[in-house]
């Protein structure tokens, strides 16, 4: 089966910029799938977002929806014509217009009856119990982020569009209704395309993330895999915390200046490569002098309280300035405390300069 | 939460999706000629600039020097300096300081703007003359002995008076919104360093109005450019007299063309000049916090001094002028009104309804143009259709009628209809010229409604299926119906005060409220012109009063 959504080459470069805004995306998006565009922002996830709505017109490359071309050269399908639904960032509701009129806006060619009860139907399915004859201005930015949903998903859609859905929530809002939107989309099982600068949502709710930067793209994969194997320090670093210490290969393992890690992995000795892993991937080793291969050794150089854990770095007990790695621990220790840990499943990572 | 969803499959296209070309697009098609019809009269006087002259050339060309251009400089320093002094002390004073009355003067102080510059003009010829209240009150009840005028306005510095009395309000208005809206932390944070409220204005305030105030000026020295009626009444040489004088008297289209042409020069010195200072440096701070500064409360005689300041602003810009004119409309009242007058009333009014609705759905066309054209450079191509504002009446007058009557006679000699003329003869000029010169307050004001709207409303739309044109209906024009309604007032009353154009390019015979109180006073019937020129003051206290209560509403 093809591809929802096939973006070949994409290309694009505002006036006056001094780069493109997008450059050169080739990305595909299955049936049924959530992929989610990730990035800082300026990163030009919007620009290619608004590109495929039709909003924007690349300079370069093509679009293709369900095997049609709607975007090449010159040319394209007006946004109208698309059918692909949208949610904006500030929703964009029609001030002017009652929740019913909203949702109702986008059908067309049915009587009143079915009218009302698709809207019914979709506003139930989003979760909004209000009075429809209200208006935008007397929601809450929650309730007004799920008339913005029903709007788009009333038409039946091709593709769903989700541009920064949870900027405009307070922190707690926010993981509810990230919660709620997932189930949505997977009970309707439409084509999602989400974008995010918060990469905890990319993570949860995305069956495949995309990180641009600079308009380029970085990755693109499996939440999983982007978070464990990063293709570089960007991606790693955008993912969360991560630690890199040098090694020196040996026999059945890794001499590094925390102590000496057994492991399988036999990595090319071309380039300079690093031992790489998340801070939750160490684990502390609580019985003192409990010997053991795989067994590592570090002092605390900070201990730093982050509320649900504790972050401590570690520095090598012989003196190695240059290597240092971050835990997260469940209590405090003091400086200069002497650590034992071992560190699951470690890999090593070619980053290059980045 | 229980989630029993339909499965929305859609995936399957069933309709072929057509491609169209993503600049073709009838909106921009439209705009791009609205923007050359309405460019028509500046490109006309391009391409007189560097033609041979007219006939009667000898008798104009050496007056530009030695007179019209004299003349207009001494009057635009004289305006700018005394519209910035008196628009700028009044803006302090009502938003820094609490004095009795301060409510009700504040917006008082933006009713001389519902004065045309010449109807002020009579107004104060008529208040200083012999026959006139000052004189009766001296001779009467003072028993003073004067012959001749009090005090002669019939020229250079009287002139510089009366504009600068009804075009101040441009730059108190700017000045206020400046004062007002900059941050209070930037006025608390200079008080905090100890600076006095004196030294705050001079340091802190002022200097972060500059643009505005640059604005309010600019706005204020393309009046008088504009003006005719005062400088003709005052029998003063400015460029505007100039172009009359060679069209009405001599004849000489291409003289008053060529004259026109000079004085487009200089106003587009003046934008410049005015762009220029502006930069690309930002004055407004970056916070965005707009809190109203808190206001000083004086010593209760300090209070009454900035009352009686601000009043006396008032009395001289809008109170006895007003009076005058008043008094005079019910003397003659029984005289002037009857069946002709209530004509020129109804026609006055119908012109003004019938251009401004042309106006603004040309402004509504080009500026939604801009919205779905996805042309970054849209934007600014179109902003050129406002640059009409700038452009002095009598200048587009003589740049439309040279293309329209060449138009008309190369049309008799194809098509002879009866010897008659098409486009000359009738409105079409008058509402061409309209268009061109108040084409900026449409577009202002419409401009305003669609970036309050923001454009994901219009995305919006287009994302559920309905094209660009349903969308304009369904969601965009209801959404700024208060700016369209904005707009048709603006330009409504601007309509009704013009006076150059009309003079220049109505048909014979016809008259509108301005034009026949300019008669009228210029034939020495100044006390009848006062009925006109009522109605045309009290049609612009209208907008006034609105502008005031929306720039309240929105600190």
């Amino acid at each position: 089966m093809p591809p929802v959504l096939e973006l070949r080459n994409i290309a694009k470069t505002y006036p006056g910029g001094h780069r493109r805004a997008v450059d050169a995306i080739s990305l595909e998006v299955e049936k049924g799938e959530i992929l989610s565009l990730v990035g800082e922002s300026g990163s030009g996830k919007t620009t290619l977002l608004r590109i495929i709505a039709g909003l924007e017109h690349p300079d370069e490359g093509s679009l293709v929806l369900s095997g049609q071309v709607i975007t090449e050269g010159k040319k394209a399908v007006p946004p109208h014509k698309r059918n692909i639904g949208m949610v904006f960032q500030d929703y964009a509701l029609f001030p002017h217009m009652t929740i019913a009129e909203n949702v109702g806006f986008g059908l067309k060619g049915y009587s009143p009856t079915e009218k009302k009860k698709i809207i019914e139907e979709t506003l139930a399915l989003t979760g909004l119990e209000e009075n429809l004859s209200r208006y935008p201005h007397q929601l809450s930015g929650g309730q007004q982020q799920r008339v913005a949903l029903a709007r788009a998903l009333a038409p039946r859609p091709n593709i769903l569009l989700l541009d920064e859905p949870f900027s405009n929530l307070d922190t707690v809002l926010h993981d509810r209704i990230r919660e709620d939107l997932h189930k949505i989309l997977k009970a309707t099982g439409i084509t999602t395309i989400l974008v995010t600068h918060h990469t905890r949502d990319a993570l949860s709710m995305a069956d495949k993330v995309a990180v641009i930067y600079r308009g380029q793209l970085l990755q693109a994969d499996t939440p999983r895999t982007i978070y464990r194997n990063p293709v570089s320090g960007y991606v790693a670093n955008l993912f969360g915390k991560f630690s890199c210490i040098p090694y020196q290969t040996a026999v059945d393992g890794f001499k590094t200046p925390f102590g000496f890690i057994r492991s399988e992995l036999r990595p090319a000795s071309s380039s300079q490569t690093w031992l790489f892993f998340r801070p939750e991937q160490v684990k502390i080793v609580n019985e003192p002098n409990a010997p053991g291969p795989d067994i590592l050794e570090g002092v605390v150089a900070s201990s730093v309280f982050l509320g649900d854990y504790h972050r401590i770095v570690l520095k090598p007990t012989s003196d190695d300035p240059a290597s240092q790695l971050t835990i997260h621990a469940d209590v405090s220790y003091t400086p200069g405390t002497i650590l034992r840990f071992y560190i699951d499943k470690v890999r090593t990572v070619d980053f290059g300069n980045a | 939460m229980e989630v029993t969803a339909p499965r929305l499959d859609c995936s399957v296209i069933k309709n072929r999706l057509k491609k169209r070309y993503i600049w073709w697009n009838g909106w921009v098609f439209a705009a791009v000629l609205l923007l050359l019809v309405v460019c028509t009269p500046v490109f006309t006087l391009l391409t007189h600039l560097v033609s041979s002259p007219g006939t009667h050339w000898d008798q104009v060309g050496p007056k530009i020097l030695d007179s019209y251009l004299k003349d207009t400089l001494i009057l635009l320093v004289g305006v700018a300096f005394f519209t910035f002094l008196l628009g700028t002390s009044s803006a302090w004073l009502v938003s820094s300081y609490e004095f009795p009355g301060r409510k009700y003067l504040e917006w008082l102080l933006i009713l001389p703007m519902a004065f045309p510059s010449y109807m002020m003009a009579y107004s104060y010829i008529g208040i200083l003359e012999y026959t006139g209240p000052v004189h009766s009150f001296l001779r009467n009840s003072l028993g003073w002995e004067i012959t001749g005028p009090l005090i002669d306005l019939m020229n250079l510095p009287g002139g510089i008076f009366i504009f600068s009395i009804t075009l101040f309000p441009y730059v108190y208005l700017f000045a206020r919104t400046s004062f007002v809206s900059s941050s209070r932390e930037i006025q608390d944070a200079a008080a905090l360093l100890g600076a006095s409220p004196v030294r705050t204005f001079f340091s802190v305030a002022l200097p972060m109005a500059r643009p505005a105030l640059a604005g309010g000026i600019a706005l204020a020295s393309m009046e008088v450019l504009n003006d005719y009626g005062t400088v003709k009444y005052f029998g003063l040489n400015t460029f505007t007299t100039g172009i009359f004088r060679a069209w009405l008297t001599l004849g000489d289209l291409d003289s008053a063309i060529k004259l026109a042409a000079i004085l487009t020069t200089l106003v587009l010195a003046l934008l410049w000049m005015e762009y220029y200072q502006r930069g690309n440096k930002r004055w407004s701070s970056k916070s965005g916090r707009t809190v109203p500064p808190h206001r000083i409360c004086p010593s209760k005689p300090v209070q009454w001094v900035f009352t009686g300041v601000c009043l006396l602003i008032v009395l001289l810009g809008f109170l006895f002028p007003f009076s005058q004119l008043v008094y005079w409309a019910i003397k003659t009242a029984h005289k002037v009104i009857d069946a002709s007058f209530g004509m020129i009333v109804v026609k006055s009014f119908s012109l003004a309804a019938g251009s401004s609705v042309l106006i603004v759905f040309m402004a509504i066309v080009l500026l939604y143009a801009v919205r779905v054209s996805g042309m970054h450079g849209m934007r600014y191509v179109t902003r050129i259709a406002s640059l009409g504002y700038a452009i002095p009446g009598a200048v587009i007058a003589v740049g439309i009628m040279a293309p329209v009557i060449g138009f008309d006679k190369w049309l008799l000699r194809v098509a002879p209809l009866d010897g008659k003329l098409l486009l000359s003869s009738g409105l079409f000029m008058l509402l061409f010229a309209y268009l061109v010169r108040f084409m900026a307050v449409g577009y202002n004001a419409i401009d305003t409604g669609f970036q309050k709207a923001g454009k994901d409303i219009n995305d919006a739309s287009r994302m559920l299926g309905f094209n660009t044109w349903h969308t304009l209906w369904k969601v965009d024009l209801p959404l700024i119906r208060k700016s369209i309604a904005a707009a048709l007032l603006s330009v409504f009353v601007d309509v009704i005060k013009e006076l150059p154009l009309t003079l220049i390019l109505r048909p014979f015979n016809f008259h509108t409220l301005a034009t026949k109180a300019f008669d009228m006073a210029t034939n020495e019937q100044i006390a009848e012109s006062a009925n006109a020129s009522l109605i045309v003051i009290l049609t612009g206290i209208l907008p006034v009063v609105l502008l005031n209560r929306i720039i309240r509403k929105s600190h």
